[in-house]
């Protein structure tokens, strides 16, 4: 059916399908010769493709998904729900390129849309018991066994059991969904250092009313000084390094006379005034969380303390981060 | 190398090691949840990465001895 539900995950979002992803399902769908053994055959012609979509759109209880990556904006798989009925709907038309990894986040965000903006119940999945590999992920995830089918597919003029494994809103919520969250976020994570060549915290800049004042604070933490204070008159700031073992490298930060670079976040005893990341690709970094709703703050200058660029900006949640150049 | 892909493999699929040795052109040992947590591994412990199209073709051990040896000698 024409539907508006879609949702963003770490590395992954859901969006609905549209007609003219007719070429983009034949082209997902014929990739892999090996995986189609078990699905049924699809025509290459378009035209056709886009009449089963017409009927798609249609049909009320079905909801179809593209798969982007949402660093790269490639689209890298389908998925979809469908035959809903009394809260209850069974997942499938799940395909995703070969080589990607967004099989986990995928799952994790279609079980939320039909949970939490669908306002399903259940969700079931029915698959060929030979199909190993696609039995053996839906145990892996935590789904639940319910029964097996018998000749209950027909591919290429062959039947085939299927068995069939479901979950309900409390089970995803308990069980499949802290699963899914946690390798989607380590899979986001590895897909951003593929794209910007590494990331990696660096430090902590800490807002103070004066660095000599707030430094024995940080000595009783165990923190000793790295080098000599320095000042970025561009940035309206005057900072140091202080380093402890086990503990993050932080910078200390205060005004210079005359600046109010720190003080919306000294009114509110807000310490933490920015988070450090080393990158290798500075340039992507910028685009990647500037499409990601990231908003530049200082653009791009020579770092007075690292001799390399830095550029600082400010995440959706007014979060503020240093992109460091490696 | 061969040994310590063997050893995380074994970890991750629940498999025996002397299993995995015997069967290394075996196919459909591990599903594509696994996988993932494998490649992680792997990236882990040999401080590589690897390309979507290495991923895609990841199917038996023998496959991933080739992908982490090229990557390692990169």
């Amino acid at each position: 059916m024409k539907h508006n539900f879609s949702l963003e995950g770490y590395g992954y979002r859901l969006r609905p399908i549209k007609l003219s992803d007719a070429q983009l399902i034949i082209d997902i769908r014929l990739e892999d010769a090996e995986r189609n053994k078990y699905i049924h055959t699809i025509t290459r012609d378009v035209s056709l493709q886009e009449e089963w979509l017409r009927r798609y759109f249609e049909r009320e209880g079905d909801y179809y998904f593209v798969i982007e990556n949402r660093i790269t904006k490639e689209t890298e798989g389908l998925i979809a729900f469908y035959n809903e009925d009394d809260g209850k709907a069974e997942w499938g038309r799940w395909v995703i390129r070969k080589g990607s990894l967004a099989a986990i986040e995928s799952v994790y965000l279609m079980y939320k849309i039909a949970f939490e903006k669908v306002g399903l119940k259940e969700l079931y999945c029915r698959t060929i018991t030979n199909n190993e590999e696609v039995v053996s992920f839906h145990t892996s995830i935590g789904e639940k066994f319910r029964t097996i089918h018998t000749n209950l597919f027909e591919v290429n003029g062959t039947y085939y059991d299927a068995v069939e494994q479901y979950s309900d809103r409390e089970h995803f919520e308990e069980l499949i969904a802290p699963k899914l969250e946690k390798k989607s976020a380590m899979i986001y994570n590895r897909n951003l250092k593929r794209a910007i060549g590494s990331f990696e915290f660096h430090h902590l800049g800490i807002a103070t009313k004066g660095i000599e004042k707030e430094l024995p604070i940080y000595t009783m933490l165990g923190y000793e000084k790295i080098g000599r204070t320095f000042e970025d008159i561009e940035q309206g700031i005057r900072g140091i390094f202080l380093e402890a073992k086990g503990q993050p490298l932080i910078e200390l930060l205060e005004n210079l006379e005359g600046s109010t670079t720190l003080d919306q976040h000294l009114e509110k005893n807000n310490k933490i005034y920015h988070t450090a990341y080393y990158v290798k690709d500075i340039e992507r970094a910028v685009e990647i969380f500037k499409d990601n709703r990231a908003k530049i703050i200082f653009p791009y200058k020579e770092s007075v303390y690292f001799k390399k660029r830095i550029c600082f900006m400010m995440l959706s949640n007014m979060a503020m981060i240093e992109l460091l150049e490696e | 190398m061969d040994k310590k892909i063997i050893e995380i493999v074994a970890k991750i699929t629940n498999k025996d090691e002397a299993y995995l040795v015997s069967h290394t052109e075996e196919q459909g040992l591990w599903d594509s949840l696994k996988l993932v947590e494998m490649i992680f591994a792997l990236e882990d412990e040999f401080d590589i990465m690897f390309e979507e199209s290495e991923i895609a073709e990841m199917k038996t051990i023998n496959k991933i001895f080739l992908y982490v040896s090229r990557k390692v000698e990169e």
